[in-house]
This record gives C-alpha cells, sequence and structure tokens, in this order.
C-alpha cells in the first residue's frame, strides 16, 4: 500500500534571470515502512520536491501543478488552512536542511519539542512531557536536556532533537533534507543507525534526501536520481547502486572515494546546466560521454527495463 | 635535507573567558611533531574539535604556537616578524574550505588573481596579465578570457574552488594547506578537485598538507595520513597501510563509519563508537580517547598517556594496545 502517490509534480519559480523549472514533472510512490531517496546535484531539485510536498513554498512560485495524493486525499487541492491541520507535521513531518542551526535560542529544548503536543487542547501538559521525554529517549538522548537551552547541545544532538521533534505527532512520512550534511562521519554513521531502528519500529516511511548515494544506501530501498529539476533514473537500491543504467547515474557511482579498493574516484566534466536556459534535447547530453544526434533535439521519455527500473535516456528504448 | 617544513613538539593554547574575572586554557594543539618532505602530501584527518585546523593556522604561520618550533627550509619561522616572513607568505598558500567566503565578491576574477602579483611586486601589467592567464588555464577556468572579467557571483562551488587554486598558484609557492577544500563541494566534482592537486603535485613539486575529516578522500589523495584526536596525533602512517592496517581504535572507527554504496548497507546497523568527542576545555586525562574506546584496559587508559611508539617502518600510534 502506498503512503504517498506524486504524480506530474511541477514547480517553476519566477526570478529576474527567467523562469526557473526547479521540479520538471515528478512521479514516485512512496510504500508503507519503506524509505525513497532523492539523490542529485545541489541545484537538481531535490529541495523545492521536498518542500513542494511540505507546501512551505517561497512566494515567487509561478507554477505549482500535478498531485500529491496521501491517504486517498489530494493534498494540493486542500485549502492551506485545511493542510496545516489535517497534513503538516501531522501526516508529513520535515527535518530541513540545516534546521538544527534554527532552533530557538530562548526556549528549553524540552517545551521546543513538546509545543505541537500544547497547542492540542485534547493533550494534557503533563501527557505531553511524558511524550516528549520517551521521544528523547527513543533519539538516544538523556532526559535533562528537556531542561537545556539548544546552546549547550552539540550539532549531533542538535539533529536528534530536530528528528524528535518532526516525529512528535506520529507523522506517517518523514522528509530528512540532508540530515548529516553538517556532521562528522562518526556523528552521522550514529543518526544513520538510529534512522535505521525508526524505520523498523516505528513503520515509518521515509524520503530521505541527500547528495551522497553512499549514504542513500544507509537507508532507502528506492533511490531516484534527479537531474536538472526530473528524476533520470528510479529502482531499487540493488538495481541502481549495483547496475545503474543512465549514464549520469553510473558517474555519480564512480565519483564516490573508496576505502576498500584503490579505483580512483572519476568526476563528471562540466556543471549542471543552467536552470532558467534549459537546452532541448536531455540537459545531461553535455556532459554525456553516450549522447548521440538523437540527445540533441529530443527529450528522453521514462523508459521503463524489463527490470521495473525507469531510466530517461535515449540509450534505451526503442532506438534509431 | 629534503624535510622542508618541520612542526616540532607544537603546542597551541587558546585563552577563554569562564567567568567576569579569570580565564582558562584551553589545549588545541598538544606536542605534535610532523616532518612534511619535498613533494609530499600528508593528511590530516579528524573530527571537528580535534585541533587539525588549528594546526594547519600553525603550519602557515597564521598563529604563533605557545610551545615548540616551526621551521621551513630549515630556518626557525615560530616567532618570526611579519616583515621577514615576506618570502615565506610567498612560498606557503593556503585554500580554505567555503570558497563563497574565502574570494571577494566585489572583484572580477582578473583581479582576485592580479592581487597577490601587486602585493609582492611582481612584472608589470602585460607581465601579470600573461601570468594570470595561465594561471586560469592551469585550473581549467577555460575559456580564459570569458572568465577574467567575470564576478564570482556567476561561478559555481567547483568553479570558486578552482579560483581559489588559482590565486594560491600565481605566486608560484612549493607548499599549499588546503583545509578541507573540497567539503563543501558537490560529491561529483570533489575527484576534480584532487585530481587537479596531484597534476599540480606532480608538475610543480609542490608539497601539501591535506587538512579533512573524509578519510576517503586523503586516502586517495595523500603519502601519509595522521589522524588527530583532541589536539593529539594518535596515529601516524603511510595512507595505504593505515588505511589497510590500522592500529589505533579511534582510526578504526573512523574508517568503519564512512559508508560505501553497497544495498545491504540498509539491512544492518553500522557498528560504531558511541558518543562524541569532548571539548578539549575538559579534555579526559590518561588516553583522551578512552571514553569512547571499545578496547580500554582498565586502570590504564584512563590512568596513563600513552607515549607514541612505532610499530613499523613510518608507522606510529599513541595507544596502550601496543606498549
Amino acid at each position: 500500500m502506498s503512503i504517498i502517490r506524486v504524480n506530474d509534480l511541477y514547480l517553476h519559480y519566477g526570478t529576474p534571470g527567467g523562469i526557473v523549472p526547479a521540479v520538471g514533472g515528478v512521479s514516485f510512490t512512496i510504500d508503507g515502512r519503506e524509505t525513497l531517496g532523492i539523490v542529485g546535484e545541489s541545484g537538481a531539485g531535490k529541495s523545492s520536491l521536498a518542500l513542494a510536498l511540505m507546501r512551505t513554498l517561497p512566494r515567487n512560485v509561478v507554477t505549482f501543478t500535478g498531485t500529491v495524493e496521501l491517504d486517498g486525499t489530494d493534498c494540493l487541492k486542500l485549502s492551506e488552512e485545511e493542510y496545516r491541520k489535517k497534513i503538516r507535521w501531522q501526516k508529513i513531518a520535515m527535518v530541513f536542511q540545516g534546521a538544527m542551526d534554527s532552533l530557538n535560542p530562548v526556549i528549553k529544548v524540552g517545551k521546543q519539542v513538546a509545543e505541537p503536543l500544547l497547542l492540542k487542547p485534547e493533550i494534557k501538559s503533563k501527557q505531553a512531557h511524558a511524550t516528549t521525554l520517551e521521544l528523547l529517549k527513543m533519539v538516544m538522548l538523556p532526559p535533562e536536556i528537556f531542561h537545556r537551552y539548544p546552546h549547550e547541545l552539540s550539532g549531533g544532538m542538535k539533529q536528534r532533537v530536530m528528528i524528535a521533534m518532526a516525529l512528535i505527532l506520529k507523522p506517517k512520512l518523514l522528509i530528512l533534507d540532508e540530515p548529516t550534511s553538517a556532521l562528522d562521519v562518526i556523528i552521522q554513521a550514529q543518526i544513520m543507525n538510529l534512522l535505521k531502528r525508526f524505520k523498523r519500529d516505528l513503520k515509518l516511511s521515509i524520503l530521505f534526501i541527500t547528495h551522497d548515494l553512499a549514504l542513500a544506501s544507509d537507508l532507502c530501498d528506492k533511490i531516484a536520481v534527479m537531474y536538472a529539476g526530473e528524476i533520470i533514473e528510479m529502482g531499487t537500491a540493488e538495481e541502481l547502486l549495483i547496475n545503474p543504467k543512465h549514464p549520469y547515474s553510473q558517474k555519480l557511482l564512480g565519483s564516490i572515494p573508496r576505502l576498500a579498493e584503490d579505483a580512483r574516484p572519476e568526476f563528471i566534466p562540466g556543471a549542471p546546466p543552467k536552470m532558467t536556459e534549459l537546452p532541448p534535447g536531455c540537459y545531461f547530453r553535455l556532459r554525456c560521454h553516450h549522447a548521440y544526434n538523437r540527445c540533441l533535439d529530443e527529450h528522453p521519455p521514462n523508459h521503463k527495463l524489463p527490470s521495473g527500473q525507469l531510466v530517461k535516456c535515449w540509450l534505451y528504448g526503442d532506438k534509431r | 635535507m629534503n624535510e622542508f617544513l618541520v612542526l616540532n613538539n607544537i603546542t597551541m593554547d587558546f585563552q577563554v573567558r569562564r567567568q567576569l574575572f579569570g580565564s582558562l586554557n584551553v589545549r588545541a594543539v598538544d606536542s605534535v611533531s610532523l616532518k612534511l618532505k619535498q613533494n609530499e602530501t600528508i593528511g590530516i584527518v579528524g573530527e571537528s574539535g580535534s585541533g587539525k585546523t588549528t594546526l594547519g593556522r600553525l603550519a602557515l604561520r597564521l598563529l604563533k604556537p605557545t610551545g615548540g618550533n616551526i621551521l621551513f627550509h630549515g630556518q626557525n619561522i615560530t616567532r618570526a616578524s611579519e616583515a621577514s616572513l615576506k618570502s615565506f607568505r610567498r612560498q606557503a598558500q593556503g585554500i580554505f574550505q567555503d570558497p563563497f567566503a574565502s574570494i571577494d565578491s566585489f572583484m572580477n576574477i582578473y583581479q582576485i588573481l592580479e592581487e597577490p602579483l601587486l602585493i609582492h611586486r611582481i612584472g608589470n601589467q602585460d607581465m601579470r596579465r600573461k601570468l594570470v592567464s595561465q594561471a586560469l588555464e592551469e585550473v581549467k577556468l577555460t575559456p580564459v578570457d570569458d572568465f577574467l572579467p567575470k564576478y564570482t557571483h556567476t561561478l559555481s562551488g567547483g568553479q570558486r574552488q578552482r579560483l581559489a587554486i588559482g590565486r594560491a598558484l600565481i605566486l608560484r609557492p612549493d607548499f599549499i594547506l588546503a583545509d578541507e577544500p573540497v567539503s563543501m563541494i558537490d560529491a561529483s566534482s570533489r575527484a576534480e578537485i584532487l585530481f587537479l592537486f596531484k597534476e599540480l603535485q606532480e608538475r610543480r613539486k609542490i608539497s601539501f598538507i591535506y587538512i579533512t575529516h573524509d578519510i576517503a578522500t586523503a586516502h586517495y589523495f595523500c603519502q601519509r595520513i595522521a589522524v588527530m584526536y583532541l589536539g593529539r596525533i594518535v596515529e601516524l602512517g603511510p595512507a595505504l597501510t593505515l588505511i589497510r592496517k590500522p592500529l589505533h581504535p579511534y582510526t578504526r572507527a573512523l574508517i568503519a563509519a564512512v559508508p560505501s554504496p553497497n544495498p545491504s548497507n540498509r539491512l544492518q546497523e553500522r557498528l560504531i563508537i558511541p558518543g562524541e568527542s569532548p571539548s578539549p576545555i575538559n579534555a579526559p586525562i590518561g588516553c583522551r580517547f578512552h571514553p569512547r574506546c571499545p578496547d580500554i584496559i582498565p586502570n590504564k587508559c584512563n590512568v596513563e598517556q600513552p607515549q607514541t611508539i612505532t610499530i613499523r617502518k613510518g608507522h606510529l600510534t599513541a595507544c596502550h594496545l601496543y606498549s
């Protein structure tokens, strides 16, 4: 059973430099207890996609279409009021990138975590306190943290607090946007272990956003690779990490420095295209070694491979 | 002598104000010795708070150490004045983590690259223009004429970092300190920057100190790796040996924490040491790593500071497991 079904999502920003199609026709589903990883370089549209699901978008949005179905209701059709009351934080919650620095410095941590509960008239403050303590324990923080201020915590502890905050209303879908990018490697591995435990014990569905394919392998059952606002390949972790099909996914995998092997990491020459001036044809063709004349003027559609992988590339499907 | 940068028993204390009156000494770097050879790259690996950045700033003499001394080409520069450091400032260059902060956004690329030449009074205008073009070519910001008048807001993170490298190269240094040069860059362009370093090192015979929290990139770029924990070097050795046969439990923990893109990772929890590195203000006594160490020897590690011992040729560690 899918928890969330996103279909043909478009999100365009209007900027002085022109229209930026940050998300260009993205579709995916996430099943119960499943984690989907969204991997891509900066500017690929990963965070915009997450903001669109949370409906916390900046003001310069000019196009926002598609459907986001959650338990059978289309979240984009709800009024802002309904969305806020029924969906945001209750059903979809998010840990924003770099959010650990946006904890309120003058309010004790416990109160900040408990706040969404305290706003509910049916929940007594004693009960809220107990729930919060339980949650702090789950993210492996000692109960004293409840009475601490954010400046007394380390980066890793603050990130645990952010995760606790996102989970307080027991959402079905948790969106994590680069949750470990500012942390040391050992702390990063600790947080990943914690998330693995949540995935198993709380039966959470997770949308995990990262630029690091290796880190995605630590949590994700399915992986979607984004490039210039589109999902260019999507498949199971096994398919994506062992046998990637799109030339971009292959290069992304090759760029990871490995400890176990001597293989030199590769890099992808050039930079992603300017989003205000997307070229005709395939957006990746200027950096692709396999590009041929068809890639130049025809934008590739999604090909579904026999294995189930989706790939947006003219090397597959009917060749001409 | 081909050891051209020697850090000899370096200690760096900072004063931290605690209360209204009185201050506290914090030892960020504690008795560190390191010899960098000509044309060598040493990686300094550690978590935040390990003192790696402070050590780097000492190696560039941006800080004066509170103990020990620094020799560059045999010359003692520990307490040298800024005026007498002018030739050192030309030979030793730094590249820093954040290419958005380390480059003046009100100057165009030509001005950014010309500035060091002006400061050191090198060449006339034609000569400087030629050197600037050469530097851009060297860091592959081409076509050069397109880039020269550009301002940096039009560049990507990777391009900015290459510009920072170009600025460091323009004075033809023989020592470059690179402090987390790829950690703010997309994974897909990291290898490109590291390739560039490697190529420059081979062609220009530059020695590097490469500071990073990511032991995986150090493994690729460095000949030797020093692992730091709370101000001390806990292990030093040839890069490959240190990765394949790590001695110190902390090095092993760092290696275990690096994710590799394996789809079975998600099915099991990673074995990882607990806790976080404490602040140097209240560093544990004995071995500083003992509260997190999986192999702690009771009544020894928490009492006595381990001495640095050589285990095999060029491979040293400070750990009681080996004494």
